[in-house]
């Protein structure tokens, strides 16, 4: 995580909350779940009207029309209201982990929700509409004012990847930022453990730091570690610290090690030391 | 628990967290159900947990190194945090809100940029009429033929005059409403997108609407119809002109803070003027969307010029007392 993909957040309680950017094809994956979702409820609300219609025998053209307005508010309203309701996620984020957070790091507010989805419907089918049908939008134009708005359309299209917060124009107007959510499990402590089959001295922990620390955190936490991996970062931490004895379960060799160099770098920071990383 | 190697955070961990997976369980309820899914012991639970998850995050961080668990506190942070400030009233309440104060007090704080809008519509109108009467072929460039609907300069003077008094059958209208609601709608909400672009284009564009509408004015001058058009035009106009007008300020006030940021930075004086006006924008839809009724039904319906003057005067009056009045008192 680069700095400038983090944005913080400072809670009322005055603690800060780091969320990640989120980039810009989860984004565009998003989009296209909340489309697809909005094409498939349209054409239920359309199914729904024209049977409603037909029992209660509305002319057609009433049907066309009701479902004409329907389909304008549906289309205008859905990712405003999803995104109030739950809680800053459209459907299609919440299914690629993601959520929209205010810049400012306060509430997301009803205004900026409507704001920053307002927008999109300029940002995307008027450059679109530009683009391919400019002929309807304004007839008879010379070759030179198509082309000028054409230019204007891919810039605004192309506009979230030019931007350094992979921002859309309607989160800078809004004031809003899209983030990584991710809902990571509790996982299991690891050194959480009674008995100890290997001892370390002070000096020989003395030798790495909280970088090293989590490293060995992530390969013993992932599901299937191999036995040639652990067996070489075996040798190096023996080598490294002059470690005697003979290590038959390579596993549990680390496991007792990533507690006892955890108590120590933690003992350390409670005295205001915090070592980032390893002194050689 | 006892042992050689027993860590702090090991302890610490052991202590809070049936607390934390406690909220992660109704956090998981609340993202789905909303608070409505809560029950009244959980709502009185839930900021209790919360707090205690805020302090165990800070107190993690200064103890503990485990970064699954650093990970893990951080991202339920997050989300218990959104659920615990989120706002609390239904979504009713809050529409309720929006209509009777919110809306018309943000309208208000826009009166500036609303005159600017109003005042282009107007110079539109005055050069659209002037130019159109100083050579009638102008029209064409203002007025599309789909708008035009069969009304030139070469019309009679009945013709030009029979559409006004045409009225239909109420069930061919509903099509029509409909269409002219979401058509501008559209293009208020076209004219508020637009704002980023400094405002240029939403002040062509309000001019531009005013051209048409003076050219439309024009070719009704010779044949002496103008109270008769503008008692057309006026009983959706008044609303629906207010409407583009509205839109317009919107996007007004988003450009002059893209040009002229003030105090504050470019990117946070866009972002606060953007969410004020952006509440403008979606009230405004509700006009549109009355506008949308008036001309497609009551314009059809009603011949009656007395009647339309009614409604051009009960509309006006309307507005006026709603967004000179409405709000104010505890604002």
């Amino acid at each position: 995580m680069s700095a400038d993909r983090v944005i913080s957040l400072t809670t009322p309680e005055n603690v800060s909350i780091d969320f990640e950017l989120a980039g810009s094809s989860p984004r565009l994956i998003a989009f296209a779940i909340d489309v697809a979702i909005v094409l498939t409820m349209a054409l239920m609300l359309f199914l729904a009207v024209q049977l409603i219609g037909l029992i209660a025998s509305v002319p057609s053209g009433v049907r066309t029309a009701v479902f004409g307005a329907l389909f304008f508010l549906l289309r205008s309203f859905y990712f405003a209201w999803t995104e109030l309701r739950f809680h800053g996620r459209t459907p299609g984020k919440r299914a690629t982990g993601m959520r929209v957070i205010a810049r400012d790091g306060g509430l997301l507010t009803g205004g900026q929700v409507i704001a920053r989805n307002l927008t999109r419907e300029l940002e995307l089918f008027l450059p679109i509409t530009v683009i391919f049908w400019n002929d309807a939008l304004m007839p008879g134009a010379p070759v030179w004012v198509w082309l000028a708005s054409a230019a204007w359309a891919v810039l605004l299209l192309g506009f979230p990847m030019l931007h350094r917060e992979r921002a859309r124009v309607g989160d800078l107007i809004a004031g809003t930022v899209v983030v990584k959510a991710p809902q990571p499990k509790l996982l299991p402590d690891l050194a959480l453990k009674k008995t100890r089959a290997h001892a370390f001295t002070r000096a020989q922990l003395d030798l790495y730091g909280i970088r090293e620390l989590q490293v060995l955190e992530d390969i013993l936490r992932r599901a299937y570690p191999e036995e040639e991996l652990l067996r070489q970062i075996t040798d190096r931490i023996v080598s490294k610290t002059g470690w005697e004895g003979e290590v038959a379960d390579f596993r549990g060799f680390l496991e007792d090690f990533y507690a006892a160099q955890r108590s120590q770098l933690e003992s350390r920071m409670l005295m205001g030391d915090r070592r980032e990383e390893k002194v050689r | 628990m006892s042992g050689d190697f027993d860590l702090k955070s090991t302890q610490f961990r052991e202590e809070r967290q049936a607390r934390w997976v406690e909220l992660e369980l109704l956090i998981d309820r609340a993202e789905v159900k909303g608070l409505h899914g809560l029950d009244d012991d959980d709502l009185r639970t839930l900021p209790a947990l919360y707090r205690s998850l805020i302090s165990s995050l800070s107190v993690a961080r200064s103890i503990s190194l485990d970064r699954g668990l650093l990970i893990y506190l951080e991202a339920l942070s997050a989300r218990a945090y959104v659920i615990v400030y989120a706002a609390r009233r239904g979504l009713w309440a809050m529409a309720w809100d929006f209509i009777a104060r919110e809306y018309p007090r943000e309208v208000r704080r826009h009166w500036r940029e609303l005159a600017v809008a109003v005042g282009l519509l107007a110079l539109g109108v005055a050069c659209g009429f002037a130019m159109t009467m100083d050579a009638p072929e102008r029209y064409y460039t203002f007025v599309s033929d789909g708008m035009a609907g069969g009304r030139t300069p070469t019309s009679t003077c009945e013709e030009l005059a029979a559409p006004l008094f045409d009225t239909a059958p109420a069930v061919e209208l509903a099509p029509f409403a409909s269409y002219l609601f979401s058509h501008n709608a559209g293009i208020g909400i076209m004219a508020f997108g637009l704002g980023f672009a400094a405002g240029v284009p939403t002040a062509l564009l309000i001019f531009t609407n005013g051209l048409t509408l003076g050219a439309f004015v024009a070719i009704y001058q010779a044949c002496d119809l103008q109270v008769s058009l503008w008692l057309w035009l006026l009983p959706h106009g008044v609303t629906e002109l207010l409407a583009v007008c509205l839109c317009g300020a919107a996007g007004l006030a988003v450009g002059k803070s893209l040009l002229l940021p003030g105090r504050y930075r470019r990117r946070d004086a866009v972002g606060l003027s953007g969410r004020r006006a952006a509440k403008v924008v979606l009230g405004t839809v509700g006009l549109f969307f009355i506008a949308g009724l008036i001309e497609g039904f009551f314009r059809q319906l009603v011949a009656n010029e007395l009647s339309r003057l009614l409604m051009v005067a009960s509309t006006t009056l309307l507005w006026v007392v709603y967004f000179g009045f409405a709000g104010r008192e505890e604002a």
